[in-house]
């Protein structure tokens, strides 16, 4: 048992930490994209408005499934450029699903952008 | 009566002492072993001698016998030193007897959710019992300084990106180590339940 917990942590841990990586990474460009909108749609955002994007955005990522990431298990970490390409593999519809679900849960909250979007 | 000898005969204090406390000893032990057992007068007396403290029988047998501070104290040092490597040893017995069922119970888990396809446990409160002592664990793991020179190697210095970071790794790990525990129906998270189940890498 200890040997093959010792193995699962070996190719668990680092693949958790380019996977974080890449949840971080997903996060804020989400939060652009988002800040972005409304600063088109002339909204202004309160330091509170900002948090609570970031909150939804994180519960959102984090509870994502891992396979989202398309990061293999037995990969190991190289790069931050390695991680945004795998980035890039995720499809579109895959981003636009976890859009739609965090303008839902911004729309739960009640929050400005939430009632804009 | 209450003439007190002298010369040779005379009693020693330590004899008349002895003389005193004996009779009350077994008094009190006859009266204790009455009040208990009423029948069976050997057999429960021997139990009775297994209710005294240790601690009271050693202070006893030092009232009684002086001379043998020393020994008896040994004596009562090896005891002590016995009882605890009896109790240790039990201990040890039973830490490892739940440690060897709680790996079977992984064991036997994960099999049942690998090779039945069962994706989910239905017991929903098992599973959320599961999630949170995992994920009080990890947190207290990603706490640790090697994870946080590896965040902040990461995160860099931004100490807003290093905690959502940290937060990303806590959840991500959780994902993992539970859906391994209790079942996935991610396509990653089943490649490591292999691992940790049945050692395949595949």
């Amino acid at each position: 048992m200890t040997e093959r917990l010792d193995r699962f942590l070996q190719n668990v841990l680092p693949v958790s930490m380019m996977i974080a990586s890449a949840k971080m990474q997903l996060a804020e460009a989400i939060t652009e994209h988002i800040i972005s909108i409304s600063k088109d749609a002339g909204l202004t955002l309160t330091k509170r408005d900002k948090e609570d994007i970031d909150v939804v955005i994180e519960e959102v990522i984090s509870k994502l499934p891992l396979e989202t990431f398309k990061i293999p298990l037995d990969l190991r970490p190289r790069s931050e450029k390695g991680i945004e390409n795998h980035l890039q593999k995720i499809d579109e519809d895959t981003i636009k699903s976890i859009i739609s679900k965090i303008v839902k849960d911004l729309k739960k909250r009640q929050t400005k952008i939430g009632e804009y979007l | 009566m209450g003439a007190t000898h002298k010369g040779k005969g005379r009693q020693t204090a330590f004899v008349s002492r002895r003389t005193r406390i004996i009779p009350l000893i077994l008094s009190s032990l006859t009266t204790a072993k009455t009040a208990t057992f009423p029948s069976d007068q050997s057999q429960k007396l021997e139990i009775t001698f297994q209710k005294i403290p240790a601690a009271v029988l050693v202070n006893l047998l030092i009232t009684i016998f002086p001379q043998f501070i020393p020994l008896i104290y040994i004596a009562y040092m090896a005891y002590k030193l016995l009882d605890y490597i009896i109790r240790q040893q039990k201990e040890y017995r039973n830490l490892k007897h739940a440690i060897m069922e709680e790996e079977s119970l992984i064991e036997i888990v994960g099999k049942y959710v690998l090779e039945k396809g069962i994706r989910r446990v239905t017991d929903k409160n098992t599973s959320e019992k599961i999630h949170n002592e995992i994920n009080l664990e990890i947190t207290n793991l990603v706490a640790n300084e090697i994870f946080q020179q590896m965040i902040r190697k990461s995160a860099g210095k931004d100490q807003q990106r290093q905690e959502k970071f940290q937060n990303m790794l806590v959840s991500t790990l959780s994902q993992f180590i539970v859906g391994s525990l209790v079942g996935s129906d991610d396509e990653l998270v089943i490649q490591a339940a292999r691992i940790l189940m049945e050692g395949k890498n595949d």
